[in-house]
């Protein structure tokens, strides 16, 4: 068992151990985290597997300024953004609609509802909708800074989100139905 | 609560705490991408630590062949021998059995003398002629018989039948008379004093197993042999596997064929897929748990609501690893042929087949339990290994001549399969991956 200092003092010394502790360490949480962002488990390999390679290569830059998970985490998901920029990236410039909320979904939708479905629903999304999406409500950035982040504007932020979730409840709806 | 937020909250909250395990192999994909290829290896260290006690033992091991070959053949005069010289190389006299007409005796005159080596043969003078020279009395001495046949036939003697001739007049052959108790020699007669007793004490590597060497055309050997090795399972990760080996090799004419049993084993990752349903928590609701009338406002209902959790059967999955190993019998069949033998040193090379016998495996049992859930399965993700394997093998040996008899061999392998490893299944590539590594081991010329 390390502190999260000696563990990181470890890793800087080329320790074999303390690295592979560290990747066991993180690695459940973190896959997790690249689950949503790919559309499935070999691009969900690929981005742990150049995470953490990152992980290592800058390791000695870390500032001890917040959590070490919270700080893997950012380059997971920077390395996310950057694998889904590098194979394609085409952001349609859509005017935000207001989506009403007269589709509502219906409590007892949600009750038995699992969260593997739910992790599916995701990665089924469309790649703009998935990453605003995950970006925004379950990694909690604004919109500005996935505008930032994406190198998008902010209403294409919050149209990409807008229809997601309107994907999403439909699917829901349409789940129900069945 | 507008159907926004319920969905924002509902996909926060369950993705909140997920956590899946990533496929095994990512970690190794990672230590080899990163990590430099200088890590552990416990069959890399157990073969450095192997050769450098081998190293370290050669000084004492070669302190009996550098007594020799430091001294001659420059022979100072004081360390002029006393023995027997046989002057000339003539048959006196011969015995034959008059029914048979096979010869059953010979007779050599045979003249005690001092003698001493002389580095080369110069020719000026007549009295440096080739004789035969024993350091002890010929008629004890086995070796002399064929080394008078050979004198007379105008043979050519070798060390072995892989080996350069030795050119009788050069110092190397001189050595070869000098440090060992008989052979031919180009001789300076330095007194004639007769010694008339036997001295013993010559020190001397001759032997009559080496004189048989001489004229032998076939040699049997055993051996054992320590085999680390690594087996690649490209793009997979590789694995130890140490191994020894029985060996029984004949030499013939510089061409040996070489076969024996070994006994190898191995261990692999074994990578299973635990599907379960564990009873997670997936929302809430609220249930109303009494209500009453506003007694203010009696229009107005007032609900007493109690937050419950809802949970669900949530499927999961999971990987695990184990360690399994598995032995092996092992029946190498190798031919070879001798391309550089200066006497102590030889170098081969080796090509064969190897057939493996799967005899033992130890794959343990995955445990699983789930506490608040139910175990679905569990799926092997690697296939079976095979019963029986085919390699094809090669390797360069290195041999070192230790004494007469035993020698030490050194010799980096490469085998590829011929056969799968594991048994076919749908999805999963056949491997026939490559393995290297060395052979260290010792033999003994029967």
């Amino acid at each position: 068992m390390y502190t999260e200092k000696e563990l990181i003092e470890r890793c800087l010394e080329n320790n074999p151990k303390a690295q592979e502790y560290l990747y066991k360490h993180y690695s459940c949480k973190m896959y997790g985290v690249c689950l949503r962002f790919a559309r499935n488990t070999l691009e969900a390999d690929d981005i742990l597997q150049e995470g953490f390679i990152k992980v290592f290569s800058y390791l000695k830059d870390f500032r001890f300024e917040g959590s070490l998970e919270g700080w893997i985490r950012k380059i997971i998901i920077n390395t996310a953004i950057n694998y889904y920029n590098s194979k394609q990236n085409e952001w349609n410039e859509i005017n935000l609609e207001t989506f009403a909320s007269n589709q509502a979904v219906a409590e007892d939708i949600l009750d038995k509802i699992s969260v593997g479905y739910l992790l599916q629903l995701i990665r089924e999304l469309p790649e703009g909708y998935r990453l605003v999406f995950n970006l925004h409500v379950i990694e909690g950035y604004n919109h500005q800074e996935i505008a930032k982040m994406l190198n998008i504007s902010e209403n294409t932020s919050k149209s990409q989100l807008s229809r997601a979730r309107s994907t999403l409840q439909q699917r829901l709806v349409q789940r129900k139905s069945e | 609560m507008n159907t926004r937020n319920k969905i924002d909250d509902l996909f926060k909250e369950a993705m909140a705490g997920y956590r899946v395990e990533p496929s095994i192999g990512l970690w190794r994909r990672i230590e080899r991408r990163f990590f430099p290829p200088s890590r552990f290896s416990p069959s890399g260290l157990i073969t450095s630590i192997f050769l450098l006690i081998v190293a370290g033992l050669m000084p004492w091991l070669l302190i009996p062949a550098n007594k020799y070959e430091d001294k001659e053949p420059n022979i100072p005069a004081e360390n002029a021998r006393r023995g027997y010289l046989i002057k000339p190389v003539t048959l006196n006299k011969s015995f034959t059995d008059p029914q048979t007409m096979q010869q059953t005796a010979q007779v050599f005159s045979v003249e005690p003398v001092f003698y001493e080596a002389s580095s080369l043969f110069t020719g000026d003078h007549d009295s440096e002629e080739l004789y035969l020279a024993s350091a002890i009395d010929p008629a004890d001495d086995p070796a002399i018989l064929p080394l008078i046949n050979a004198i007379n036939d105008q043979k050519t003697i070798r060390e072995n039948k892989a080996s350069e001739p030795v050119d009788k007049y050069t110092p190397e052959w001189i050595h070869r008379m000098t440090s060992r108790k008989t052979g031919l020699m180009n001789t300076t007669i330095t007194g004639e004093d007769l010694p008339t007793h036997r001295e013993n004490n010559i020190a001397s590597t001759f032997s009559p197993y080496h004189e048989r060497s001489y004229f032998r055309t076939t040699e049997l050997s055993l051996g054992a042999n320590f085999v680390p090795t690594v087996v690649f399972y490209d793009p997979n990760p590789y694995n130890q596997m140490l191994g020894g080996e029985a060996i029984v090799r004949l030499d013939l004419s510089g061409f040996r064929i070489s076969s024996g049993i070994g006994y190898s084993r191995m261990e692999d990752i074994g990578s299973y897929r635990i599907d379960y349903k564990s009873y997670d928590s997936v929302g809430y609701f609220l249930d109303v748990v009494s209500f009453s009338v506003d007694p203010k406002n009696p229009d107005d209902i007032v609900l007493l609501l109690r937050e419950e959790a809802i949970y669900d059967s949530v499927p999961h999955f999971t990987i695990t690893e184990k360690n399994n190993s598995y032995s092996y019998i092992d029946i190498p069949l190798s031919f070879g042929y001798s391309f550089l033998n200066n006497g102590r040193i030889s170098l081969s090379v080796n090509a064969g087949i190897k057939f493996s016998w799967l005899v033992h495996k130890n794959e343990p049992v995955v445990d699983f339990s789930v506490s608040n859930g139910e175990l679905i399965g569990i799926e092997r993700q690697v296939p079976a290994r095979m019963s029986t394997n085919w390699r094809f093998t090669a390797g360069l040996d290195v041999g070192y001549l230790l004494t007469d008899r035993w020698s030490l061999h050194l010799e980096p392998v490469f085998e590829q399969y011929i056969s799968p490893v594991y048994t076919k299944e749908a999805g999963y590539e056949p491997r026939k991956p490559i393995v290297t590594g060395v052979k260290a081991g010792i033999f003994f010329k029967l």
